[in-house]
């Protein structure tokens, strides 16, 4: 039966479809909900953030890392290990800071943008937006202060797609006064 | 019986999502049927199983020969890879059902508004993915094929799991009952929240209705729930 001989290898396909295309009419709807693209960014933004601050739990369950001792190891973790079991791809790391407090995640081919095509009229949307949006969320949850942007996006022309993180800052814990 | 909480996810069978939508002005939901009016399905071929012929076996588990080629190895990394993504689906999922909800707290407040606008995004995710799920496979024999399909197939995809139950009066009108809804598994099963269920099901009453309407169906798709995790699905097939 060649219907049922399919579905074992194109499952896994088929599941990180679901993602896309979900993903998509998404960002189709806010596209229609909000006037202006820098709302639909933000609300992509925002979403990410609460998919991040669960998601890192999910992932810590999951993946076996220890703890990071410095920017660079997480950056590694989060190429290697958290882009490998979520999307299914490995982002090369580039363009270090002299401090140490910035790089670059280089996307060859990002599966968000798989069936996309962005129209004129919103030049100025950043699709996957929601990427930024997790990786801050979920390095909040780790004590990680950063920001997330693209720089690049394949859907605008770019050969790649590029998000820049930043390190902003240690968040401490904010025991209240009188506890260990 | 437990108060059914019958839902609005509607799905017209018109042309496509947002088609002469009004916001109100929706037929009458029929009232549910009887059990006796419906005809089990499924123990006929493969897969599904009724619930009288298979009760004493293991309801809803796939028989042991179709496990297929993977070997075992493969099959547990390959699961723990599709489990993954599921986190990212399941999690996307509620993101979406809050944002819907909140964006309309500011301004519209009309309930049935967001049920239909998460059932449209489902509409177009269901054709999509069933465009691209069909492109190989053979010819569909019938309706019941179809719905065949949709239930084993299809939901193992999405859900990662089949349809424990299908039922069809054989008029046009299929039940199809998950026993343990992925999307409301993460809720608390008691009747706490029975009254939100409906939010979560909005977007796979689209699916549904968007992966018969690529196959040439046009439907209407309804959920309701009367336990937490378990939910019915009925679609009624609109004879063209």
């Amino acid at each position: 039966m060649s219907r049922q001989a399919n579905r074992g290898t194109e499952s896994k396909k088929m599941s990180s479809e679901l993602f896309t295309l979900t993903y998509g009419a998404l960002v189709t709807q806010l596209c229609k909900d909000y006037e202006n693209d820098e709302d639909v960014n933000k609300q992509l933004d925002k979403m990410g953030y609460n998919i991040g601050v669960r998601l890192i739990e999910d992932f810590l369950a999951r993946s076996n890392v220890g703890r990071c001792h410095d920017f660079r190891e997480t950056a590694d973790v989060i190429a290697k290990v958290a882009f490998k079991m979520y999307l299914g791809i490995t982002p090369s790391i580039t363009s270090w800071s002299p401090a140490g407090d910035e790089f670059s995640l280089i996307l060859e081919n990002n599966p968000l943008v798989d069936f996309v095509e962005l129209p004129d009229n919103h030049s100025s949307l950043i699709y996957s937006n929601l990427l930024c949006g997790v990786l801050r969320g979920a390095l909040e949850m780790v004590q990680m202060a950063v920001e997330a942007k693209f720089v690049q996006d394949t859907l605008k022309g770019d050969g790649v797609t590029e998000i820049r993180m930043r390190f902003i800052r240690r968040i401490e814990d904010n025991l209240p006064a009188g506890e260990e | 019986m437990p108060a059914a909480v019958s839902l609005s996810c509607w799905a017209r069978g018109l042309s496509g999502p947002g088609v002469g939508r009004p916001g109100t002005g929706f037929p009458p939901v029929p009232a549910v049927r009887k059990p006796s009016e419906f005809l089990c399905l499924l123990a006929t071929r493969d897969g599904l199983r009724t619930e009288g012929a298979a009760r004493s076996s293991s309801l809803g588990r796939q028989p042991e020969p179709r496990a297929g080629p993977t070997g075992a190895g493969t099959g547990a990394r390959k699961n723990k890879q599709a489990m993954a993504d599921e986190a990212l689906f399941l999690l996307l999922h509620s993101e979406m059902v809050s944002g819907v909800y909140k964006s309309a707290e500011q301004g519209e407040v009309e309930n049935g508004r967001c049920i239909t606008k998460l059932e449209n995004m489902g509409f177009r995710v269901g054709q999509g993915l069933l465009e691209r799920f069909t492109k190989d496979t053979a010819r569909f024999k019938d309706e019941l094929d179809i719905m065949k399909f949709i239930c084993k197939d299809f939901w193992t995809t999405v859900f990662k799991k089949q349809i424990d139950n299908l039922r069809t009066n054989h008029q046009g009108i299929y039940v199809l009952q998950d026993n343990k809804f992925r999307l409301l598994t993460q809720m608390s099963a008691g009747k706490q929240y029975l009254e939100h269920a409906s939010k979560y099901l909005a977007f796979t009453c689209g699916l549904i209705r968007g992966g018969l309407s690529n196959l040439g169906i046009k439907s209407i798709v309804t959920a309701e729930v009367s336990s937490m995790p378990a939910c019915k699905f009925q679609v009624m097939i609109q004879k063209l």
